[in-house]
């Protein structure tokens, strides 16, 4: 048997590790998600298929959101102790992935309904793309099944969702909470942001026994990295969550990420002041070092990571709905 | 029984579809959580169910492979069995029995119902690739274990029949290049060290 001639419809996503695609054929659509060694195929034939539902979800996720903060405050942490150039290296790429996310345009997913069940369709993710492919295909499939009557329809709907959701609103049984699914982050955030001010710590600890300009950018990579994540575990906490210790603990540890670079950036100024020819980028990193405050100030700010780190992983493992945001 | 539109819930709130969501142009939202929904419905979506009855074998009739007391209607496409009403799988303009698709999903029978597929290509390409860049990690050796595997792979799979969706042999090309180079950066590199060890040697004033 020949296999079936298909047609590639403009739909699909790719990710790092999952893609899907959506082909068109003789009588039926092959949605395709891959996991790059392996494909797995779903056919969906025209005269099975019910409905189609498109839901519009939020594009500033977690990760465009995080992905900003890292790209503005990565240059400001680096400013005053590297070239440009080297902020550049990060917060370029960084800028170019967010703007090309919000070009796009907003995200969706689609649902295909056929007698059977529900499935999502993986190849659809960006509500425009959808769109152009949802209208293609309703032309194939009505040709096949026939137009719906639009006022039937209207009349239909109308006349049985409106008094179901009346009836249900009044007896207040099924909704569940709608900023239920608006504000959340994902489960792994806080234990990895928790568990990144431990690794930060360690950083900090190595930069007082070896000065390797390696490590001195590894720690503040990794302290705008966990920034941005806190500011979102924040801002979900705040907003979903009364849990007033998770709130002090990732305001804590704002404070001590943003602090570090604050007291270094002040120590480093008035020894460049004290300086009488202005200083190279490879001198900035030896004035900070050279300070008599500079191991036990790094062990203080340790100190405080280990114990944000610790109480953090501890409170995420414990009560992950207090930082996630899920409801309870 | 029909689907009713009651019944498709938001996928947010799990209240009934807003009625200007269903048919509409772009997504309205959600009468209860706001979140914006369009529903795309087909006829299928208001018919009421096929109601499928296979009729009692009339004696002297062919009788089904799988139900010997009901009667035959047509026989499988592949396997040439003689199915009922029930037992009848259409596929396409096709008809197959449970058997046939059953082993079809496991790769004996036809392509056409493949539910998945490994894509050996890429395996291949992403063995010479890691040989590649394993090679600093592991002494320069690593060539010696991806090489062959990727050769091994691209020649075992290089004729293999081709899946519902086209796919070029490309990765297999660039894995076969990849590895090639893998093998002549390591005789090359052999080469090196065996004439430098012989130089070192060769010195006069160089004891062993």
């Amino acid at each position: 048997m020949t296999p079936a001639p298909y047609q590639r419809l403009k739909a699909s996503r790719r990710g790092l590790l999952m893609r899907g695609t959506l082909w068109l054929g003789s009588d039926h659509i092959l949605s395709v998600s891959s996991s790059r060694f392996r494909d797995q195929y779903l056919r969906y034939y025209f005269s099975d298929i019910q409905a189609f539902t498109v839901r519009q979800t939020s594009q500033l996720g977690p990760w465009p959101l995080v992905a900003s903060i890292v790209a503005i405050l990565l240059p400001l942490a680096l400013f005053g102790f590297w070239a440009p150039w080297a902020a550049a290296i990060f917060s370029v790429p960084i800028l170019i992935f967010v703007v090309i996310n919000f070009a796009f345009g907003p995200r969706c997913e689609v649902t295909i309904i056929t007698r059977i069940g529900q499935d999502r369709l993986p190849a659809l993710s960006r509500l425009r793309q959808s769109r152009q492919v949802l209208d293609y295909l309703r032309q194939v499939i009505e040709a096949k099944q026939g137009a719906i009557d639009i006022h039937t329809l209207a009349n239909t709907v109308a006349g049985q969702v409106g008094s179901v959701t009346a009836q249900q609103i009044a007896q207040n049984r099924t909704p569940r909470n709608p900023s239920s699914r608006q504000v959340a982050s994902p489960r792994w955030l806080p234990i990895a942001t928790y568990a990144g001010f431990i690794v930060f710590a360690a950083l900090l600890l190595w930069q007082t026994i070896a000065a390797s300009p390696l490590i001195d950018l590894a720690s503040i990579f990794l302290g705008s990295l966990l920034l941005g994540g806190l500011v979102w575990i924040l801002v979900v906490q705040l907003l979903r969550s009364r849990a007033v210790s998770s709130w002090l603990l990732s305001a804590l540890g704002l404070l001590t990420l943003t602090v570090l670079p604050i007291y270094r950036y002040v120590v480093t100024l008035i020894a460049i002041a004290q300086l009488k020819t202005p200083p190279r980028d490879a001198q900035m990193y030896s004035l900070w070092r050279q300070h008599s405050s500079f191991p036990m100030s790094l062990y203080v700010f340790a100190a405080i990571a280990i114990a944000i780190g610790m109480l953090g992983l501890l409170l995420s493992l414990l009560y992950p709905a207090r930082s996630t945001g899920e409801a309870t | 029984m029909a689907l009713q539109p009651s019944s498709l819930l938001c996928p947010n709130c799990s209240v009934p579809v807003a009625p200007e969501s269903w048919n509409a142009a772009s997504p309205a939202p959600c009468h209860w959580c706001r979140t914006p929904i369009q529903v795309l419905a087909f006829p299928e979506f208001f018919a009421p169910p096929p109601i499928v009855a296979a009729p009692d074998v009339i004696p002297g009739d062919a009788s089904c492979f799988f139900h010997p007391g009901k009667s035959a209607v047509l026989p499988c496409d592949n396997c040439g069995r003689f199915l009922c009403r029930l037992c009848d799988i259409p596929w396409g303009d096709r008809h197959y029995c449970t058997a046939c698709v059953a082993s079809g999903q496991t790769r004996k029978g036809p392509q056409a119902f493949d539910s998945s597929r490994s894509n050996n290509d890429t395996i291949a390409l992403s063995i010479a690739i890691a040989g590649l860049f394993g090679m600093p990690f592991s002494l320069f050796l690593s060539p010696v274990l991806a090489a062959p595997v990727t050769f091994y792979m691209t020649l075992k799979h290089w004729n293999q029949p081709p899946g519902p969706i086209p796919r070029s042999k490309i990765r297999f090309l660039l894995a076969s290049v990849i590895a090639l180079l893998q093998l002549g950066l390591l005789i090359w590199l052999g080469v090196y060290f065996y004439e430098t060890l012989s130089r070192i040697r060769n010195t006069p004033g160089v004891t062993r």
